[in-house]
């Protein structure tokens, strides 16, 4: 299996403490972390993740608008996006689904399968 | 019989050579060491007053304990020295001598007593103790412990606990004794006051005297060198002992003062003798060196000396401090070597060997330690020689401000502007293959001189500068020139520049130099090292690793190393690593410095021309402002002792706590913790570099530089154990030793489980508070629903009164008038053209005109104005027709009034929304207008939305923490930060699960919420009530398998109005419920029917059943059979609740029933599709 680097953008220090954590241990996956939409963009930029976690409600800047600049700038338009979200009806999935995203994970997670739940989103073997 | 009055038996033990010089921890490292063939003036010194650290500056004793400090004795007390650091014990007390003993024990005499200082532990003693009144001039060891001491008043023995004296009685002639000594061959020796020197050996004293050719019978300091010889210092000479035969160092051999009063052989061999008033001797190959007349040391009275070990020599002097001498690195030329001047600024080789030297005080040549001079007295044309250049002709070319000097066979020839050149201030000069001497200005650019004529090359003529620092000459015969505006390569007569554009740090070159591989270095002003090879250009800086980016003068020694100039000092790079670094291969090179603590006399450079030569034996010289440095790159002087390194204090939250702890036990809390540890490298205490780690907290080392503290706060409970290493001035590390344990206990809040137990308790309180909220929002719903309820029966009344109105108008108009004045809502009756026939006050009001205005207006525009519903006609308007038709706003119907939400318009223009209801008037079977009345709900809508935002907002921000909760707990439980202990893991479960039931909970609440408010729109269509059911069991028959419960559908057929999947949440729902609550081998059968024009489904169990009471509650929200039911089935509480929201929605009803012979039933209807499918059922 190749090894896989994630990066997780949420404005919640503790939850992408969880985040990077649980993915490092159950995946060994390399997890960069960045606290907000455009400390985000600019590391995706530099860091080149294979996907991005993205928290969908942050205070700066949020889920939809990073995704937007993320698919506007040229070295991370290719990058999957899957969305981290508190929002759980099925109308806001369809319409996030329909931004572009690669997949919905929503919160709270389980630490043990987010690895799991990120591979299947994104066929990784 | 003078050894039996002694004492004999005991004496007669082997002695150890043991004195204040510490010589137990000697290793002699020949590279590292005083060498006797360097002339005194090329140590590097330092020294150290009161106004340095030292408590006084009268050092009676020196002491190298084993753990590496030095210790001095003064009269203000003993003060141990880590290179940095003094730190002074017994504070105020005259030491007079220290001892230090094969266990490691510092002895110290003070003026009251002796001391024992080991392990961080003072022992004292007194005269009470046994000990001799007055100071002790000297102590010694024997390997049976016993210590000797001479005083004014006796030999004094200290052994197995006890002291005894020995004075004139027991043998000794003399009373005052000044010092004593042990030599190899275990005998003791002591030097009297008068009495001469007197020797112990098998039991029988032996005394010397000036008969014997003692040099003065007052011996101040005995010594046995390597050979075996005996020093003796005296008085008034310098003796010394060879086969029992004495003799006396002639003064003709030039011992510049006859008091000797301590000696110390070094690990060379050489002697040095302290004198009194004549400084320090070194005495080697038979003669004495003197430090000259300039040095501290030449006239101070020395009265102490140590050799440590890493080689440097310590001198203790009365009232001049203490000074070191320290191997040395480099050797200078400069003012103590006869060079009259400091300021150095080119120096070369000759080809006669000599040194050829440009300085601020003229041109030197300096051969076989002999310095002759060229200055302006002898025709030269300025004293400040920037430039040196010899050519083959033997002549030498000094460059000056003034031109530049052609000095040969004695004769000085100056040439100028007036001469050619282009400008007086000459910085460079070479001699090219062709025998052309090139000459480069400062301003001028450069001119070429051949056969006596001088060709100008400068910036007009293309050269890169006018400014020129220095030239070089590379193997291919091309000329390089640094300038002010770049590099410039003139190759047959062609001149290429390199410059920023191309590549180059800055333009600002200083100098050049052509490696043996063809490589071409730059080195500039403020841009660091640039390379260039073949056309390509490298640039090298601080931040790869260079040491400094001011570069004066370049030159390769013979292992690979370019070694550059600059204000800091001296350094070095690996030529390898350079290549390596400019092909990209590696990202960081290495530099080596060199300094004052190398030995330099001043580390500062200067960049004449040239600033740095290699001589033909290989060694280097470097211009400096203190003389030329010399260094031997083949044979440095490496100190290879690693130093110890010591832990000094320790301070918990700013108190001390001494480091003699085997591990510090810290109680719970927050505590900060300062580690003060050194490290007793002494050649270049400022060159110590320290690493450190706490293990327990970090395994990496920290790289502290040359910080001697380690900082933590806020450390987690556990053990940790400290660790640090240093290094010394040659980067040789040292091992860890005594690393320093350290328990930090757990506070009772900073165990885990009292965690686990926060994390419970945490989550019962979000959940008890959002119980509360959540009644606090139902309760306050169920009055509005209970105010709906009395308003609209309040609304029915008032229409039947409004009904009755009209029909007994003319007769009972008094009657009807009171009526519609005191109702509450508004009531206004409308002919068929929407024309007011009666307008009641409250309807008035709450439109915001006067009663009378209104009456006979056509209400339908008013109230509609610019909505829709204007440009209806009075007859299509719902409202004033008084018809009911379509799906439209219809939020309840119940007794047959219908009543409905529109927004009517006030006399100002905003609209509000209102609930109304509208009857037509029917008089005798004919239509008579219509009766509307309406109440305001703009405040029901506001506290509708606010409660809905609110119920949205508190689940999503409870969803984040609970995040992270439900993240960490998950981990923890997986076992993967570490081992958990199964108790502990179980709670770890019951926190995970009860944080996935709060996560349950709060999508309840926001579902049940989302569609009680109205804002989840079902989406309505045919649905076929067999496919619903078969669905919603499918999704439950691995619960169902895993409780062990069947599941039995029946057939049912019908197309149902509503939305297919809340009708499957709610069979869901109902199903998952009946799973849970049956025991096992049990059925729960699901099935549908048609009754009574509507479509049921009946989800039944055989558990055991809600009871009686609990039948019509049980859709409440938070309603559950048992209590504890909630926390042993894991439901959230709202699961019915939502059923009966969804099937309400719908417009039909869900209730419970026992069911035979055991268990529930639960069923709700859903209206059929249309009149066929109900049929079709």
């Amino acid at each position: 299996m190749p090894h896989r680097q994630i990066l997780v953008i949420d404005d919640e220090n503790d939850i992408r403490e969880v985040a990077q954590l649980s993915l490092q241990l159950t995946e060994n996956w390399t997890v960069w972390t960045a606290n907000g939409g455009a400390a985000g963009t600019a590391l995706a930029l530099s860091a080149e993740p294979d996907a991005i976690l993205l928290d969908v409600m942050m205070p700066d800047m949020d889920g939809p608008t990073t995704l937007r600049l993320l698919q506007q700038q040229g070295g991370t338009k290719a990058i999957p996006v899957i969305f981290l979200t508190a929002k759980v009806q099925a109308a806001d999935r369809q319409k996030f689904m329909q931004l572009g995203v690669r997949g919905i994970i929503s919160k709270p997670f389980d630490p043990l399968t987010l690895g799991q739940q990120i591979r299947e989103l994104l066929a990784w073997g | 019989m003078l050894h039996k009055q002694i004492g004999l038996k005991t004496v007669r033990a082997i002695f150890l050579t043991v004195s204040l010089s510490g010589a137990l921890f000697l290793s002699p490292t020949a590279a590292q060491a005083l060498d006797r063939l360097t002339a005194n003036t090329q140590y590097g010194v330092s020294s150290w007053l009161s106004d340095d650290g030292l408590p006084q500056n009268w050092i009676g004793a020196i002491a190298q304990t084993p753990d590496g400090y030095l210790w001095f004795a003064t009269e203000e007390g003993v003060s141990r020295f880590d290179g940095v650091r003094f730190t002074t014990f017994l504070d105020r007390k005259s030491i007079s001598t220290l001892l230090v003993t094969h266990d490691g024990s510092l002895w110290i005499s003070a003026d009251l007593g002796l001391a024992r200082y080991k392990d961080h532990q003072m022992t004292s003693y007194s005269t009470r103790d046994g000990l001799r009144e007055g100071p002790i001039n000297s102590m010694s060891e024997g390997t049976d412990g016993s210590i000797w001491m001479a005083t004014r008043s006796g030999l004094n023995r200290f052994y197995q606990g006890k002291f005894s004296a020995y004075t004139v009685t027991d043998g000794s002639a003399a009373s005052w004794i000044w010092s004593t000594s042990v030599t190899t061959d275990g005998s003791l020796w002591w030097g009297t006051n008068g009495g001469g020197l007197k020797h112990l050996y098998n039991g029988s004293v032996t005394t010397f005297t000036t008969s014997d050719g003692l040099a003065d019978n007052t011996v101040f300091a005995i010594r046995q060198d390597r050979k075996g010889d005996l020093w003796i210092g005296t008085n008034n000479g310098l003796s010394r002992m060879h086969d029992g035969k004495i003799t006396t160092i002639p003064k003709a051999a030039g011992l510049t003062n006859q008091c000797v009063k301590v000696i110390q052989e070094d690990r060379d061999g050489n002697l040095w003798i302290g004198t009194d008033g004549g400084g320090l001797n070194r005495y080697s190959g038979g003669t004495f060196t003197s430090f000259g007349m300039q040095h501290t040391l030449s006239n101070a009275s020395v009265l102490s000396l140590l050799e440590d070990r890493e080689g440097s020599l310590w001198v203790g002097t009365s009232g001049a401090g203490v000074s070191q001498l320290r191997p040395s690195k480099f050797i200078t030329i400069g003012r103590s070597e006869g060079l009259n001047a400091d300021m150095v600024w080119s120096v070369r080789e000759s080809i006669d060997g000599s040194l050829l030297i440009g300085t601020n005080h003229g041109f030197w040549k300096w051969k076989d330690g002999k310095a002759t001079s060229l200055t302006v007295r002898q025709g030269l044309s300025s004293d400040i020689v920037r430039s040196v250049m010899e050519d083959r002709a033997g002549g030498v070319w000094l460059g000056t401000n003034d031109g530049v000097n052609h000095y040969q066979h004695g004769k000085v020839t100056v040439y100028r502007t007036s001469n050619g050149l282009p400008n007086n201030t000459v910085r460079t000069a070479i001699e090219d293959r062709h025998g052309n001497i090139w000459i480069g200005t400062r301003g001028g650019g450069l001119a070429r001189y051949r056969d006596g004529v001088f060709k100008v090359f400068n910036s007009t003529g293309g050269l890169a500068g006018d400014l020129l620092g220095s030239m070089e000459e590379d193997r291919d015969g091309n000329l390089w020139i640094a300038t002010n505006g770049g590099v410039s390569v003139i190759k047959n007569g062609v001149i290429t520049n390199y410059g920023v554009r191309d590549g180059l740090s800055t333009n600002s070159a200083r100098v050049i130099y052509h490696d043996r591989q063809d490589g071409h270095w730059i080195g500039t002003y403020g841009g660091g090292l640039n390379r260039i090879k073949n056309g390509h250009i490298s640039r090298i800086l601080v931040k790869d690793g260079l040491f400094d980016e001011v570069i004066f003068a370049i030159v390769e020694d013979r292992k690979g190393y370019l070694w550059m100039t600059c204000n800091r000092g001296v350094f070095r790079v690996s030529i390898r690593e350079l290549n390596d670094f400019a092909e990209g291969r590696i990202k960081h090179i290495h530099s080596t410095s060199f300094d004052i603590t190398d030995g330099m006399k001043a580390a500062e450079c200067n960049g004449g021309s040239p600033g740095a030569w290699e001589g033909r034996d290989g060694r280097l010289f470097f211009a400096t402002v203190k003389g030329v440095a010399i260094i031997d790159p083949n044979h440095i002087a490496l100190n290879a002792v690693a130093p110890p390194v010591l832990n000094e204090e320790v301070l918990l939250d700013g108190k001390a706590q001494g480091v003699s702890f085997t591990s510090l036990v810290v109680g719970p809390g927050r505590h900060s913790l300062e580690i003060h540890y050194t490290a007793l490298s002494l050649v270049a205490p400022k060159k110590v570099a320290f690493r450190y780690r706490l293990r327990g907290f970090s395994d990496e080392w920290i790289d502290a530089g040359d910080r001697r503290v380690a900082f933590y706060t806020n450390l987690p409970p556990g053990n940790y154990l400290f660790e640090v290493v240093g290094s010394n001035n040659d980067g040789v590390w040292s091992l860890v030793r005594n690393p320093l344990r350290f328990r930090f206990r757990a506070a009772f809040y900073q165990t885990w489980w009292f965690w686990t137990a926060c994390v419970v308790v945490l989550l019962i309180i979000i959940r008890a508070g959002f119980t509360m909220r959540l009644r606090l929002l139902n309760e306050s719903e169920q009055q509005l629903v209970k105010r709906v309820g009395e308003q609209t029966a309040e609304l029915q009344a008032a229409k039947e009164s409004a009904e009755h109105a009209a029909a007994v108008n003319e007769r009972l108009s008094r009657s009807k008038q009171l009526i519609l004045n005191s109702a509450g809502e508004g009531i206004f009756g409308l002919d068929e053209d929407g024309v007011a026939t009666f307008v009641n006050p409250s309807a008035a009001r709450m439109l915001g005109w006067p009663v009378e205005d209104l009456v006979g207006k056509n209400l339908h525009l008013l109230i509609h104005s610019e909505s829709a519903d204007a440009g209806l006609s009075v007859a299509s308007c719902e409202v004033c027709s008084g018809s009911a038709q379509g799906m439209g706003q219809e939020t309840a119907q119940e007794n047959g009034l219908i009543s409905r939400t529109a927004n009517f318009r006030r006399r100002s223009g905003r609209t509000f929304p209102v609930e109304y209801a509208a009857g037509a008037i029917v008089d005798h079977g004919d239509k008579g207008g219509v009766v509307v009345t309406f109440r305001d709900v703009t405040e029901r809508r506001a506290v509708e939305q606010l409660k809905s935002e609110f119920v949205s907002t508190v689940s999503h921000e409870l969803r984040t923490p609970l995040t992270s909760i439900r993240g960490a707990l998950g981990l923890l439980s997986s076992g993967m930060l570490g081992p958990i202990a199964a108790k502990g893991h179980r709670m770890l479960e019951i926190a995970v699960t009860n944080t996935d039931r709060l996560v349950r909970l709060i999508n309840d609440i926001l579902d049940l919420e989302r569609i009680e408010s109205g804002r989840v729109e079902l989406t309505r269509a045919p649905v076929d009530a067999q496919a619903v059911l078969v669905q919603a069991t499918e999704g439950l028959q691995a619960i169902a398998e895993e409780a062990g419960v069947r599941i039995v559908v029946k057939p049912a057929a019908g197309t149902l109005w509503g939305d297919s999947d809340r009708i499957i949440q709610t069979l869901t729902n109902l199903l998952g419920n009946a799973i849970k609550f049956s025991p096992r081998q049990t059925t729960v059968t699901v099935s549908g029917r048609a009754e009574e024009g509507d479509f049921v489904f009946c989800v039944a169990d055989e558990g055991r059943g809600v009871p009686a009471e609990k039948l019509q509650t049980i859709f409440e929200r938070f309603s559950q059979v048992d209590t504890t039911d909630s926390r042993n089935k894991g439901g959230s509480g709202l699961g019915l609740a939502i059923c009966q929201s969804i099937v309400t929605a719908h417009g039909g009803r869900i209730w419970a029933e026992k069911n035979d012979p055991a268990g529930s039933r639960f069923q709700f209807t859903i209206p059929f599709a249309n009149e066929d499918s109900r049929h079709a059922a």
